[in-house]
Order: C-alpha cells, then sequence, then structure tokens
C-alpha cells in the first residue's frame, strides 16, 4: 500500500471514492505503458485494484515515470489543473463583480457584498498599513491577485476529491519568488538599482580610527541584508506550504485511523469510523479557518517586504 | 435542517471510506505499490515544471483580472467614495446654507418684529393725536356753539328787555301824562324811568 502522504502529493490523477471510478481494464494492452514497465509481474487483476478510484490525468505533451513522477517532457499534473480551475473561478467571479461594481449601484446581495468586503479589506487593513498611503494602490491589483488566488487553492483542499496545491513546494516557493520579483523591482523603481541596493548598506557614525572597522562591518551586514530579504520570502513560502501540509497532515491522521482499525472487530471499526469522521469534520472547519489565516498572512507579509523595500530603512 | 446535513455528511463519508478497508487489507503484500514505485514521499521537494506552471498561472491571471476586474474595480470603488465623500460634503454645505438661511430669516423676521412694533406704536401715537384732535375740535366746537347760544340769548334778552323798557317807559309815559295831565319833559321822563328800573326785579342778572 501506498504511503498515506502520497494522498496530499501532487499527481497525474484524481482521486475519487473507488466506487465512482472502476478500472476496467479488459486486456493488459489497456492498463498504461509506464505501469506495466514497472511491474512486468503483475496481473490484469492487480492493475484493475490498483487503479479503482484513480482518474488518470490524459498526458499529450509527455511521459509518466509513474503516478506522481513524470519521465519526460511536460506533464499536467492534478495541482496544475486546480490551479488553471483556480484562475477560472477568480476570473468569472471578479469580472461579475467589476461589471457590478462599475454600474455604480450601491452593493446588494451576498456575492457582491462578501467579495467587496474583502476586497476593501486587502486595500484598507493590509495594502494600506503595510505599504504606506503613497504607494498602496500600486500594489492593490497584486495582493488581491495572491491573496485570492492563494485562498482558493487553500480551499481546494476542503473539497473533497480535490487538493489544495499550496500544499507543495512547487506552488508557494513559485509565489514567494513572485513576491520576491515585485518587491526587489519595486525598490528598483522608486530608488534606482544604486539607491535600492545602497538602502541595505547601514549608516554608521565611527571615529575615523576605526575605519577598518567599518570596511568589514558595512559589507557583511550588506551581505546579511540581502539574505535575510531572501530568507523573509522563502519563509512566506515555506509558512504557508507548511500549514497546509500540517493540516492536511492531521486530517490524514485522523482519517487514517480507520483503515487502520480495518482489520479489527466490526464494532471496535465501527466506533473509530466515527469519532473520526466527527473529529475530521470538525478539523476542517479548524482548517477553512487555517485557509483564510493563511492566505492573509501570505499577503499581509508580502505587503510588509513590498513596503519595506520602497521605503527608506 | 443544519443537523439533518451533518448526519448527511457523516453518512456519507462512511460509505465512502468503507471501500478503504480492502486497499488497506491490500497494502500488506511486499511488493511496492503499482504507481507509486519510487515516489519521494519528502513533501519538500520542488517540482520545477509545477513551479513554473504556477508562475505562468498566477502571471495571466493577474494579467487577465487587472485589466478586466481590477482596474475596474478599483475605479469603481474610488468613484463611489469619491460619490460619498461629495455626498456628505454636499450635505455639509446644504446644512450650513441652511442654517445661514435660517439665522438670515430670523434677523429678518426680528426686524420686521421690530418694525411692526414701530408701526403699531406709530399707529397708537397717531390713534391718540387723532382723538386728541378730535376732542379738541369737539370741545371746542361745543364751546363756540355754547357761546353762540349764549350770546343769541343775551341778545334775545337784550331785545325782550329794551321792548319790554320802550313798552314800559311808553306806558308810565302815557300813565303819568294821564295822571298829571300834564306833558312830561325830558327831566321828568329820565327821572321816572330810573325810578321804574330801580323797582324791577333784577332778572337779567340771573
Amino acid at each position: 500500500m501506498a504511503s498515506p502522504v502520497l494522498h496530499i502529493k501532487d499527481g497525474y490523477f484524481f482521486e475519487v471514492p473507488k466506487a465512482l471510478w472502476r478500472a476496467d481494464y479488459d486486456s493488459m494492452q489497456e492498463v498504461p505503458e509506464f505501469l506495466r514497465e514497472a511491474h512486468p509481474e503483475a496481473t490484469l487483476e492487480q492493475f484493475n485494484k490498483a487503479m479503482d478510484g484513480k482518474v488518470l490525468i490524459p498526458q499529450p505533451f509527455g511521459t509518466l515515470k509513474n503516478l506522481h513522477d513524470k519521465e519526460s517532457g511536460f506533464c499536467i499534473s492534478k495541482f496544475m489543473i486546480l490551479e488553471l480551475l483556480a484562475a477560472t473561478l477568480l476570473v468569472l467571479i471578479f469580472t461579475k463583480i467589476a461589471r457590478k461594481v462599475q454600474s455604480g449601484e450601491r452593493p446588494k446581495g451576498r456575492f457582491w457584498n462578501m467579495f467587496e468586503a474583502v476586497l476593501v479589506f486587502v486595500r484598507d487593513e493590509m495594502a494600506k498599513p503595510a505599504i504606506g498611503d503613497h504607494d498602496y494602490k500600486r500594489f492593490v491589483p497584486l495582493l488581491w491577485t495572491v491573496f485570492f488566488f492563494i485562498l482558493t487553492c487553500n480551499l481546494f483542499g476542503l473539497i473533497p476529491w480535490m487538493g489544495s496545491p499550496t500544499g507543495t513546494f512547487g506552488v508557494t516557493i513559485a509565489l514567494a519568488a513572485i513576491m520576491l520579483c515585485v518587491s526587489i523591482g519595486s525598490g528598483i523603481w522608486k530608488f534606482g538599482p544604486i539607491g535600492f541596493w545602497g538602502n541595505f548598506i547601514p549608516h554608521m557614525d565611527l571615529p575615523w580610527y576605526l575605519f577598518p572597522l567599518k570596511m568589514v562591518i558595512v559589507p557583511m551586514i550588506f551581505v546579511i541584508e540581502v539574505i535575510g530579504v531572501l530568507i523573509k520570502h522563502g519563509v512566506l513560502g515555506v509558512r504557508l506550504l507548511a500549514n497546509m501540509v500540517a493540516g492536511h497532515l492531521v486530517l490524514l491522521g485522523i482519517m487514517g485511523m480507520i483503515s487502520g482499525a480495518a482489520t479489527a472487530a466490526t464494532s471496535i471499526w465501527a466506533t473509530t469510523t466515527f469519532i473520526a469522521v466527527i473529529a475530521s469534520t470538525l478539523f476542517s472547519i479548524f482548517e477553512l479557518g487555517v485557509a483564510f489565516l493563511q492566505a492573509y498572512v501570505f499577503t499581509f507579509l508580502a505587503a510588509l517586504f513590498i513596503g519595506s523595500s520602497v521605503h527608506k530603512h | 435542517m443544519f443537523s439533518r446535513i451533518c448526519i448527511a455528511i457523516v453518512v456519507v463519508a462512511c460509505l465512502f471510506v468503507l471501500p478503504d478497508q480492502s486497499m488497506a487489507a491490500a497494502g500488506s503484500g511486499g511488493h511496492s505499490p503499482i504507481g507509486a514505485e519510487g515516489v519521494s514521499e519528502d513533501p519538500s521537494e520542488i517540482k520545477t515544471d509545477l513551479a513554473i506552471h504556477t508562475v505562468i498561472v498566477f502571471l495571466l491571471l493577474f494579467a487577465i483580472l487587472a485589466r478586466f476586474a481590477w482596474g475596474p474595480i478599483s475605479s469603481g470603488l474610488e468613484k463611489r467614495e469619491e460619490g460619498i465623500r461629495q455626498n456628505i460634503a454636499d450635505a455639509e454645505s446644504a446644512r450650513v446654507k441652511a442654517e445661514q438661511l435660517l439665522a438670515d430669516h430670523e434677523k429678518k423676521l426680528a426686524e420686521v418684529q421690530g418694525e411692526v412694533q414701530e408701526i403699531i406704536a406709530e399707529a397708537r401715537r397717531d390713534a391718540e393725536q387723532t382723538k386728541n384732535d378730535i376732542i379738541t375740535q369737539a370741545q371746542t366746537e361745543a364751546e363756540t356753539t355754547q357761546k353762540r347760544a349764549i350770546d343769541e340769548i343775551e341778545r334775545a334778552r337784550d331785545h325782550a328787555l329794551k321792548e319790554l323798557f320802550d313798552t314800559m317807559s311808553n306806558n308810565v309815559l302815557h300813565a303819568t301824562e294821564h295822571v298829571l295831565g300834564r306833558t312830561l319833559d325830558d327831566g321828568d321822563q329820565n327821572r321816572l324811568i330810573d325810578e321804574a328800573l330801580a323797582q324791577l326785579p333784577d332778572v337779567s342778572r340771573n
């Protein structure tokens, strides 16, 4: 049996209940080639059993090594599809909101009010205090995008048979890298390349006879500051990943108790199942909060980093 | 309603969990699982193509939203906020204007009040004047009338007295002439008249 951790990893298939999707391979020819190559000794029945409940994503641009790794080319993974789905959803929602806002009417209804409240919150409570009154407007669209993209990806993890793309480093580090580029880019745009990097050089009023010491300390502090910026943004990605993975691992642990008790007596298994389902429901509610909180934390910290790079230290 | 939904969720969850028993049983074999051979269980591995895909999707999403959503939303929100600010400013200026108007009107009203008082006072003064005039005129007229009446009465009395004296003096004369049988000269006549007058009761003075 595959490790339960693989359930929260990215893969090249969607996992659904076995009852919903039966792998009805009639002959060995129908079994995907990468599976046959990896398991030449396996029988058709074994393949069918293993592939029940796994909806393979068609791979026109590459070949797979196994269900979680690719062999060559570009393979479309579950999280890629989910990201596209999230992006499509956001485009649909916010173009609709945009039409409503532009109509100039007062906000009406749950849909409009809910999204507008969050938009205004991100703008007034996150971007404005973090970046400052002068520059924040330029960065609000980016922060809106980041917030809603991460939030949607986080929430996908709570929808059955989907998963949260923000639970992999590929996604969180990419997002953190984008924020790093924005942060450095906006600093350079504001102060010029020399001025921006010059902001990392501390001002020290040392007596003249300590000049040699200054020549050592200043480059050191410069390097530390630059590394600090990189680490801050790196941690941005790590924090998001860690929170998502941790939550899913706990959920996985709770649900794993059910399959752990599968071989036990029926009464024990039933009790375990009952408790685990209740516990995982409650924990999912908690995860719902974490999904929002982590989107908020990522966006707010990114805004703070942008704010610190467009202001002189 | 909510509890029913909860129960339904639990039941459905149990149904989906059930088939996992067979999976757990099958997993006890020594072979590497089909489809997961050699897969890293480390959640910290970085998949480059997923990262590149994320960057592309994110930037595309940003570009599309910035073009079709964030721009209009930002300007719409600002327009609305500006509108609200404008409305508040308008209301404030209208309030100030109304207060000004009220003050003006109160002032005007006070002025009018004063004017009215003035007019009433003047009217009262005029009326008083007129009344006094009328009274004075009436009094004057009354006095004049009275005086004329008195004059007339006096004139009539004098006339009457004179006639009476004339008649009486003639009568006295005749009587005296008759008694004396002679003609009285002027000296006698005057003396007689004086005597007669002295005997007359003093009527004219009452």
